[in-house]
C-alpha cells in the first residue's frame, strides 16, 4: 500500500515534469469591482497541479494537456472551470457567492445564516465593543442589545459587572449568563475563580482582552439556549475571536490613551460647617459646644479630593492576520493599562493571542485558538468593608478639621476620626495597605474537523483554561485596620483549571431546492477543580519585609487551603429543517449529566423546539415592495440552572459533639463525630420554561429594522436554601422549592436616517423585563438582612422594605402626640414615620414591625441603548446614550452621610437645610449628638432612573489616496469621551451599580463603592 | 473505503456515548478530599465509636445546633408545667407560659424540646443503620449498636409523653415530611429498642457514663408503668434490683456529691463540665446557673453566674416535713455572706445539684444531670407492685426510700391511698429532675396539683404539648394537638 502511495506520488510529480507542457498565465479579478483577485487557487481538474494568484491576481501555470480543464475557486467567490483549449492567457472575472456573503450569525455548536434563525439572538460587533474604553468586554455589553441588563457594580478597574438575560431568574443559584469562547464554556464564577481572599476581587472575565473579539453573541430563548441545556437558563454570551481569512495579510495598530476623572463628587461639609454642626448637635443634646471658634478652623480638609485622582489609561495592540487558502492565521498581542481614579488602584494587562486553521487536506482541517493573559493589580478596599469600611465610606465621613498627616504619631497618618474612631484614615488605607493580585490564563484549545462526506462533517476539540492567580497583601502596623492584628500580611493564590472536550457530527443536506435539513449531534464532557491556598499572619513590628516574609510575624495564624471540583457529561443536538425556505425548523435537545446534584438525579434533559415563517418569501407579499424582509418566530423550550456550590447533595461529616463522661473521682472526655448538613437525596436542576414569540421586519431596502420580541420566562425548582422540619436533624437546605417568573419584551430598531455622502445611521434597544417571586414556599419574607432586601411571593427579587418616612416633627408637642418608635422620646426636629398598622391590622399608636412595608424596587421598568453614527466623508461622530427608568436605590451611605449626630461628616444638602425653629424643615432633621433613630426607612430609597451620554466619538479616517502615499491602508484617529453627562434624581455617585454585585438577591444598594470614572481618550488605528 | 470511514467514524461516536454512559457514573461521582462526606464514613471502628459518641454528646450541651437534651430546657418545662417549679427569669417568655399553663404551639421551648429530640434520633439512626455493615469485633458493634437504640428509646419516650403522636423515625433515609404515627406505634418502637438495649453490659463492665443493660431495663420499667403493663413494669424493674448493681446512699445528701457522680445510685446520668478544658466550648451545667438565688453571687466573693431564674412553689416547699432530710438538701432560704451575715431568701431557691465543698463558685457546675436514679426504679417497682395488688412488697420498697429520708415507714393498703403517698414521695425525691409534668400526666392528676400549687385551672388540652407551629408551617403532614 505504501508503495503504491510512492509510486503514485513520483509519477504525479516527474511525469508532468518530463512530458511537453503549455504555460498558461492570466489575472483574476473581482466580477463586480474589476479588482485584482490575490489567493485564487487555480488548479488543473483531476490533478495535483496548482498554483495560487499572487498579490495582483496573476498567475501562471503548467498545464500538461492542451484540452485540461483549470478550476478557479475562492472562498467567497463562486468557483469556475474554464477549459484551456490550447490559449496561454486566460483571464477570469469571478463572481461572488452572494449566498455565502449573506450574513451568518454564531449559534452554539455552529452557525447560521441570519435569514434561516428561529431563536432569539442578538449580536454585538466588535466595532461596539471597541468604542467605549473598557477594562473588560462584558462592561461594553451595556445599552448594547435588547434583553441585556447589564450594570457595572462599581468603578473598580476590572470589576465584576452584573449581566441579567431578561432577568433575573434565581434566588440562591448565579443568575449570570453562561460565557463562551469560541467553543469554549468559561467559568466565570467568581466565587470559583478568584482568591475570596483579603483583597477586592477583579472579574473573571478581566483576563479576557477585549480586542481580540470578534463579535458577541447573545443568545436569549429557549430554542437558542437550549443546546446548553442545564447552563442555558440565564441566557448565553457566545464570543468568537478574530481569524484570518485567506488574501493579503493585514497588520494593524490600534492604540488610545486616555484620562479618567471621578464622574461626581458628593457635596460635604468643610471644617468650618462641620465644627458648627457638632456644636448645634451639642447644644440639642444639652452638653457643651465642642469648637470655640468654627470660624477659624477654615475650609480643612476635603477627603474626596484627596482620594480621588486624575488617572490615565493606554492600551496597545497589534494585531497580524492573514493567510493563504491552506493556511489561515489571526495573532495580536496587546498592553493595556490603567490607573484607578482611587489612589493606590490600578489595572495592567497583557495579552497574547494566535489562532490557526489549516486545510490539511480537501478533508481535514485542523486549528487552535490560543490565548495567555496575565493581569496585575493593585487594589484598595471600598464597598462595606470587613474589618474597617472601604476607603470611599471612610473618606466621605472623616472629620474635614484633621490634616491627612500626622507627624507626631507612627506612620504619619491622623490615625482615626476622633468623634468616630471607626472611621479609618483613607488616605493612609489607600496608600499603605497594599494589596496585589497577579491573574494568569492560558485559554487554548484544539479542532479538528474531517469532512466524512458530502455535507457530512465530524468535529471534535480539546480546550483546558488554566488559571493561576497570587494576591499579597499587607498592612503595616500603624493602619486602624490593623489595630488589633497589629501589622498582618496574607498571600493567597488559587489554580483553577478546565477541560473540555467536544465532538460534533453535522449533516448538511440540501435534499432539493425546497428542503434543506442540517443536523448536528454532539458529546461533551467539563471537568474542573480548583486548589486554593490561603496563608496569613499578624504582628508585624517592623514593615520594612511587608508580606515579602510573611514568617516574621510573630502571631501566625493558621493557614487553610480548599479544593473543588465539578464535571459534566453531555449529549446534545439540534435539527433545522427549511421547508421552501420559508418555513423554518428548530428542534434542539440536550442531556446533561453534572456532578453537582445527587445520586440518581445527575441527568437533565433539556428540549425545545422553535418555528420561523419568512412571510417576505411568500407569493401574496411580492407586491408589498416596501417589506424587504419580514419574519415571524415562535419558540418554546426548557433549560437549566446548576450554577450552586459543588458537594450541596452530599452529608459531610464533621467533627463536632462532644462531651464528658464522669465519675467519683474525675471525668473522660469523648469526641463524636456526625453529620454537619442535611443530604438531599433529591437536589436537581433549576429548570426554567421559555416561551418566545417575534417579529423581524426590514423595509425600504434595509433602511429600516426592526426586531420585537416579547418572551415568558418561568423558572421552577427553584434552588433556594429553605427551611426543613427538624424531624430531619436540621434546620434547612437547598431544596428545589419555589418558581420565579420573569416577563417581557425586547425591541432593538435599525435606521437608515440619512444615506449618502453625509449618512446617519441609529439603533435603539430597549428591554423592558417583570420579574415576580410566584412561589417562596412559605408565608413569610426572606429578609436578606441588607439595605432593606426581601424576597415576598408576589414580589420581585430586589425588593425593599422599611418604615414609611413621614417628614419632620415641627413641635414637642406633634411629636409627643404621634406614634412613636418604642423606646423613643423625639421632640420637634426629629423625624416621623407612618403607622400603617399594628398586631389588629389597624394602626396601633406605636411604630413598630406592623409599620414596615414595600417601599421601593431595584427593577427598572426599562433599560435602553441609543446609538448614533454620523459620517460627512472622512470624518465621523457616533454618540452613544443608555440608560435605566424606574428603578430605586437604597442609598445606604445615607445612613451616615444624613445623620446629624456630628459624629461623621455629613452631606451639606442635608447639614445646612436641617431642621431649626427658625428653618423648620420637613425633610431633614435636626442635629443632636444623641440621635438614635436611624431606621431603615423610605428616605434611603432613591429614584435611580438615569439617562446617560455613555460616549461620543468624533474619527477621521485618512483618505484612500493619501494612504497609499504612505504606504498604509489604513488610518484613523479618533477623540472620545465616556460617561461625559448622566441625568438622574439620585444623590450618590453613581445610580448604577452594587456594593453586593457578587449576590444574586441583593440587589440596588449603594454603599461607598468605587466610583465611576469619566474618561477622555484619544486614539490611533493604523493598518497595513 | 469511503464507507469504511463512515462506519468507522460512526463506531466511534457510539464507541464514546456507549463509553459515557458507562464511565460517566464515575466522572460525575462527587468524592471531595478536602472533607470527609458521608460515604467515606463510618467505615472503621473508631468511625463506630464516634458516631455513637455523637448521639450522646446532644444529651449535654453541644455546639452545632440547640442546647442539648438534658442541659436545660426539658427538665425545666417538666418542673414548670406541673406544681414544681415557677419561673422568675425575667423576659423569658416561653417560660412564663409554661410555668402558667398558657403556652401555645409558638412557644420557643416547645420547639427547642422537639428540635434537640429528633437531632438525637436521627444520629442514633444513622448509628444503628451504618455501624452493622462496619467490619470490626462483633461484641463492639452489638453493644454500640445497643447504647443507641437505649438512647433512640429514651428520646421517642420523652417526645411521645410530651408530644402524642409524632412521627416515628428509625431510618436516616426517612422521608423529609413525614406523617404522625399513633401512640402505639411509638411504644411498640420504645420497648423494641429497650429490649434489644437489655444485652448491653451491666454497670462496671462499660465506660461509666454510658448505657447499661440496668439503664435499659430500668428505663423500660418506666415505660411499662407509663403504658399501664404492671405486670412487665413489676418484672423488669425487679431484675434491675436483683442485679446488686445499684443501691441507695445512705444519705440524701450523698446522692448530689461529685463523689457519687456514676455511683451506685447513678442508673443514667448525662455529664457535664468542660472535662478539665478537654472540651473547647463553654457549657457547664445549668443546675447552679438557673436555680441559685442571685442573692448568692453578690453576697460571696467566689460564686458566680447564679441567677434563680426558676424557684420552688411554695406548696413544693411545704410539703415536705421538718423531719424529711431531704428538705435542707433540696432547698436554700437562707445564705451566709462572706462576712458571715445571714441573707434571707425571698423564694424557695433549688440548691441540691450544689456540691459547694467540690465546686465553691457555682456557676460552672460540673454536675451531672440524673436521668434515672436508684431511687426511681424502687418507687417504679413499689407503684407497679400496688397496682397489682401486692401492698406489702409495694410499702417495703417505698418504705426504702421514705427510711433514707429520714421518714416513718408507712403500711398503705389500698390502691388509691398508695399511688397518692407514691406520687407524693416522687414529688419530693425527684424536685428540678425533669420527671413531675410526667408523673402527674400519668396519674391524671395534673389540674388537681397544679391548682393546689399555683390556683391555675389548667385546661385538659396541657396534658400534652402542642406539635411547634413552626415544624407543622414546614411539615403540613403533621396534624396539631387537640385544642391547640
Amino acid at each position: 500500500m505504501k508503495k503504491i502511495l510512492l509510486i503514485g506520488v513520483l509519477i504525479t510529480w516527474i511525469l508532468p515534469q518530463a512530458m511537453a507542457q503549455q504555460q498558461v498565465a492570466g489575472k483574476v479579478t473581482d466580477a463586480s469591482s474589476g479588482e485584482s483577485l490575490p489567493g485564487v487557487n487555480v488548479l488543473v481538474k483531476n490533478s495535483s497541479a496548482g498554483t495560487v494568484t499572487d498579490v495582483n491576481g496573476s498567475y501562471s501555470i503548467s498545464v500538461p494537456n492542451e484540452d485540461d480543464i483549470l478550476v478557479f475557486s475562492s472562498i467567497g467567490y463562486i468557483s469556475q472551470e474554464v477549459e484551456v483549449n490550447g490559449r496561454t492567457t486566460i483571464n477570469l472575472a469571478l463572481e461572488e457567492d452572494v449566498q455565502s456573503l449573506e450574513e451568518v450569525v454564531v449559534v452554539g455548536y455552529g452557525t447560521v445564516k441570519k435569514s434561516d434563525l428561529t431563536g432569539s439572538v442578538a449580536s454585538v460587533s466588535s466595532e461596539e465593543i471597541k468604542s467605549v474604553p473598557v477594562t473588560t468586554f462584558d462592561q461594553a455589553l451595556q445599552g448594547r442589545a435588547a434583553g441585556v441588563k447589564v450594570v457595572q457594580t462599581s468603578g473598580v478597574p476590572g470589576g465584576e459587572t452584573n449581566i441579567r438575560i431578561r432577568g433575573t431568574s434565581s434566588v440562591n443559584a448565579s443568575s449570570e449568563p453562561l460565557y463562551v469562547i469560541d467553543g469554549m464554556l468559561i467559568n466565570s464564577n467568581g466565587g470559583e475563580m478568584s482568591i475570596g481572599g483579603r483583597g477586592p476581587r477583579i472579574g473573571a472575565l478581566s483576563t479576557i482582552n477585549p480586542n481580540d473579539i470578534e463579535s458577541i453573541e447573545v443568545l436569549k430563548d429557549a430554542s437558542a439556549t437550549a443546546i446548553y441545556g442545564s447552563r442555558g437558563a440565564n441566557g448565553v454570551i457566545l464570543i468568537t475571536t478574530k481569524r484570518g481569512k485567506a488574501g493579503k495579510g493585514s497588520v494593524s495598530f490600534e492604540s488610545y490613551y486616555g484620562m479618567q476623572q471621578v464622574s461626581k463628587k458628593l457635596d460635604l461639609l468643610n471644617a468650618t460647617q462641620y465644627a458648627e454642626l457638632v456644636n448645634e448637635a451639642s447644644i440639642n443634646a444639652g452638653v457643651e459646644p465642642v469648637y470655640a471658634n468654627p470660624q477659624s478652623l477654615g475650609e480643612g480638609t476635603d477627603w474626596q479630593e484627596e482620594l480621588f485622582r486624575q488617572a490615565p489609561m493606554a492600551n496597545y495592540q497589534l494585531s497580524l492576520a492573514g493567510g493563504n487558502e491552506k493556511t489561515r492565521y489571526a495573532v495580536s498581542g496587546g498592553y493595556f493599562t490603567q490607573d484607578g481614579i482611587v489612589i493606590g488602584s490600578d489595572f495592567n494587562r497583557y495579552s497574547f493571542r494566535v489562532n490557526l486553521d489549516t486545510d490539511v487536506n480537501e478533508k481535514l482541517t485542523v486549528g487552535t485558538n490560543m490565548s495567555y493573559n496575565r493581569i496585575s493589580s493593585n487594589g484598595v478596599l471600598t464597598g462595606p468593608g470587613a474589618v474597617v469600611q472601604g476607603v470611599v465610606t471612610n473618606a466621605l465621613q472623616f472629620n474635614p478639621i484633621l490634616p491627612v498627616y500626622d507627624a507626631s504619631v507612627p506612620g504619619g497618618y491622623t490615625f482615626e476620626h476622633d468623634r468616630k474612631p471607626a472611621v479609618a484614615n483613607p488616605i493612609a488605607e489607600a496608600k499603605e495597605y497594599i494589596s496585589i493580585t497577579g491573574t494568569s490564563r492560558i485559554l487554548g484549545n484544539f479542532f479538528a474537523q474531517y469532512e466524512i462526506l458530502d455535507g457530512l462533517a465530524f468535529k471534535s476539540s480539546f480546550g483546558i483554561d488554566g488559571l493561576t492567580t497570587k494576591s499579597n497583601a499587607f498592612g503595616p502596623n500603624f493602619l486602624k485596620r490593623t489595630e488589633n492584628s497589629l501589622g498582618e500580611a496574607s498571600i493567597s493564590t488559587l489554580e483553577a483549571l478546565t477541560w473540555l472536550n467536544t465532538n460534533t457530527l453535522t449533516y448538511d443536506k440540501d435534499i432539493d431546492p425546497n428542503n434543506t435539513i442540517n443536523a448536528m449531534v454532539g458529546f461533551e464532557m467539563q471537568k474542573f477543580r480548583n486548589e486554593s491556598l490561603n496563608a496569613y499572619a499578624f504582628g508585624f513590628p517592623d514593615s520594612r519585609t511587608g508580606w515579602h516574609n510573611i514568617g516574621a510575624a510573630e502571631n501566625p495564624q493558621s493557614p487553610s487551603n480548599g479544593e473543588l471540583e465539578w464535571s459534566m457529561a453531555s449529549f446534545f443536538g439540534r435539527v433545522n429543517y427549511s421547508l421552501m425556505d420559508k418555513y423554518l425548523f428548530t428542534l434542539t435537545g440536550r442531556v446533561d449529566g453534572a456532578s453537582k446534584f445527587s445520586e440518581g438525579r445527575k441527568y437533565g434533559f433539556f428540549p425545545s423546539a422553535a418555528f420561523a415563517w419568512r412571510v417576505s418569501d411568500e407569493e401574496f407579499m411580492s407586491n408589498v415592495a416596501f417589506i424587504s424582509d419580514l419574519k415571524f418566530r415562535a419558540s418554546y423550550g426548557q433549560t437549566g440552572n446548576q450554577s450552586i456550590p459543588a458537594y450541596q447533595s452530599l452529608a459531610l461529616i464533621g467533627p463536632i459533639g462532644q462531651g464528658v463522661f464522669s465519675n467519683g473521682s474525675g471525668y473522660e472526655a469523648f469526641r463524636g463525630r456526625e453529620p454537619v448538613s442535611y443530604p438531599n437525596r433529591d437536589l436537581k436542576w433549576e429548570t426554567t420554561e421559555q416561551l418566545n414569540f417575534g417579529i423581524d421586519m426590514s423595509v425600504l431596502e434595509g433602511r429600516f429594522g426592526l426586531t420585537a420580541e416579547l418572551y415568558h420566562k418561568n423558572t421552577i425548582d427553584l434552588l433556594l436554601n429553605t427551611p426543613i422540619p427538624f424531624t430531619t436533624g436540621f434546620e434547612n437546605t437547598l431544596l428545589n422549592i419555589g418558581n420565579v417568573q420573569n416577563r417581557g419584551v425586547d425591541l432593538a430598531l435599525n435606521s437608515v436616517n440619512i444615506d449618502g455622502v453625509l449618512s446617519w445611521n441609529s439603533s435603539v434597544n430597549v428591554s423592558f423585563n417583570r420579574n415576580k417571586i410566584t412561589d417562596l414556599a412559605r408565608d413569610e419574607d426572606i429578609n436578606l438582612g441588607v439595605g432593606g432586601n426581601i424576597l415576598r411571593e408576589g414580589e420581585p427579587i430586589g425588593t425593599f422594605f422599611g418604615y414609611v418616612f413621614d417628614g419632620i416633627y415641627q413641635s414637642d408637642d406633634e411629636a409627643n402626640q404621634s406614634p412613636m418608635i418604642a423606646g423613643q422620646t423625639p421632640s420637634a426636629g426629629d423625624r416621623k414615620y407612618k403607622d400603617i398598622s399594628g398586631p389588629d391590622g389597624t394602626p396601633d399608636g406605636i411604630i413598630n414591625d406592623f409599620d414596615r412595608t414595600l417601599i421601593g424596587s431595584a427593577q427598572p421598568n426599562f433599560t435602553w441603548g441609543f446609538d448614533n453614527k454620523i459620517s460627512y466623508k472622512s470624518l465621523s461622530l457616533s454618540f452613544f446614550f443608555q440608560g435605566s427608568q424606574g428603578n430605586d436605590m437604597v442609598n445606604l451611605n445615607l445612613s451616615d452621610l444624613a445623620n446629624l449626630n456630628g459624629q461623621q461628616n455629613v452631606l451639606s444638602e442635608v447639614a445646612l437645610n436641617r431642621w431649626t425653629p427658625e428653618n423648620p424643615s420637613n425633610r431633614y432633621s435636626r442635629a443632636l449628638t444623641t440621635a438614635n433613630d436611624n431606621v431603615f426607612s423610605s428616605r434611603f430609597v432613591e429614584d435611580a432612573s438615569y439617562l446617560r451620554l455613555k460616549n461620543v466619538t468624533v474619527s477621521y479616517n485618512l483618505p484612500a489616496s493619501l494612504l497609499e502615499r504612505i504606504g498604509l491602508s489604513n488610518l484613523r484617529i479618533y477623540a472620545s469621551g465616556t460617561n461625559l453627562w448622566t441625568l438622574t434624581d439620585y444623590s450618590g455617585y453613581d445610580p448604577e451599580g452594587n456594593a453586593y454585585g457578587q449576590t444574586t438577591n441583593i440587589v440596588g444598594v449603594d454603599f461607598g463603592s468605587y466610583p465611576q470614572a469619566k474618561t477622555y481618550t484619544i486614539g490611533l488605528n493604523l493598518g497595513f | 473505503m469511503k464507507k469504511l470511514i463512515n462506519i468507522k467514524t460512526f463506531s466511534l461516536a457510539f464507541l464514546l456515548v456507549g463509553l459515557c454512559f458507562t464511565a460517566c457514573e464515575d466522572f460525575l461521582k462527587e468524592d471531595p478530599q478536602d472533607r470527609v462526606a458521608q460515604d467515606r464514613y463510618y467505615q472503621t471502628e473508631e468511625d463506630a465509636v464516634a458516631a455513637v459518641n455523637s448521639i450522646y454528646a446532644n444529651l449535654g450541651s453541644t455546639s452545632s445546633g440547640p442546647e442539648g437534651v438534658y442541659h436545660s430546657t426539658t427538665w425545666i418545662a417538666a418542673g414548670l408545667a406541673s406544681d414544681n417549679l415557677k419561673n422568675m427569669q425575667q423576659g423569658a417568655l416561653a417560660n412564663d407560659q409554661l410555668g402558667t399553663f398558657s403556652w401555645n404551639a409558638e412557644n420557643s421551648s416547645i420547639l427547642t424540646i422537639w428540635r434537640i429530640h429528633y437531632k438525637t434520633i436521627n444520629l442514633a439512626n444513622i448509628a444503628i443503620e451504618r455501624i452493622p455493615a462496619i467490619e470490626m469485633d462483633e461484641t463492639m458493634k452489638n453493644r454500640l449498636v445497643n447504647e443507641a437504640k437505649f438512647l433512640r428509646g429514651l428520646m421517642y419516650f420523652n417526645l411521645v409523653r410530651m408530644y402524642g403522636k409524632i412521627p416515628l423515625l428509625t431510618s436516616e433515609a426517612s422521608a423529609l415530611n413525614p406523617e404522625v404515627s399513633e401512640i402505639t406505634a411509638v411504644y411498640a418502637q420504645i420497648i423494641s429498642d429497650l429490649q434489644s438495649a437489655e444485652a448491653l453490659p451491666l454497670d462496671g463492665d462499660i465506660q461509666e457514663g454510658r448505657a447499661t443493660s440496668g439503664a435499659a431495663k430500668s428505663l423500660l420499667a418506666k415505660v411499662y408503668l407509663t403504658t399501664g403493663d404492671y405486670e412487665n413494669a413489676s418484672a423488669t424493674a425487679l431484675e434491675v434490683i436483683q442485679s446488686g448493681k445499684y443501691e441507695l446512699w445512705e444519705n440524701f445528701s450523698e446522692v448530689f456529691k461529685h463523689t457519687s457522680r456514676n455511683g451506685k445510685e447513678a442508673i443514667f446520668s448525662v455529664g457535664f463540665g468542660d472535662g478539665g478544658g478537654a472540651i473547647s466550648f463553654w457549657e457547664f451545667g445549668q443546675f447552679n446557673v438557673r436555680l441559685l438565688p442571685p442573692e448568692l453571687t453578690q453576697a460571696r466573693d467566689i460564686v458566680t453566674n447564679t441567677h434563680g431564674w426558676q424557684v420552688a412553689t411554695p406548696e413544693l416547699y411545704n410539703a415536705f416535713s421538718s423531719d424529711d432530710a431531704r428538705k435542707e438538701v433540696t432547698f436554700m432560704t437562707e445564705l451566709l455572706d462572706d462576712e458571715g451575715n445571714v441573707v434571707t431568701l425571698s423564694e424557695f431557691y433549688i440548691q441540691k445539684y450544689w456540691d459547694e465543698e467540690a465546686e465553691p463558685n457555682a456557676g460552672d457546675s460540673q454536675q451531672d444531670f440524673p436521668v434515672i436514679r436508684y431511687s426511681d426504679v424502687l418507687l417504679t417497682y413499689a407503684e407497679a407492685q400496688a397496682e397489682l395488688g401486692n401492698f406489702a412488697e409495694a410499702n417495703t420498697y417505698l418504705n426504702m426510700v421514705k427510711t433514707r429520708a429520714n421518714l416513718p415507714a408507712v403500711s398503705i393498703n389500698n390502691a388509691e391511698d398508695f399511688e397518692a403517698e407514691v406520687l407524693l414521695e416522687r414529688k419530693k425525691e425527684f424536685v428540678a429532675e425533669g420527671h413531675r409534668f410526667f408523673d402527674l400526666v400519668r396519674t391524671g392528676t395534673l389540674e388537681e396539683k397544679v391548682m393546689e400549687a399555683k390556683d391555675i385551672q389548667v385546661n385538659p388540652i396541657y396534658y400534652l404539648f402542642p406539635i411547634p407551629q413552626r415544624e407543622r408551617d414546614v411539615n403540613t403532614n403533621l396534624p396539631q394537638n387537640p385544642g391547640y
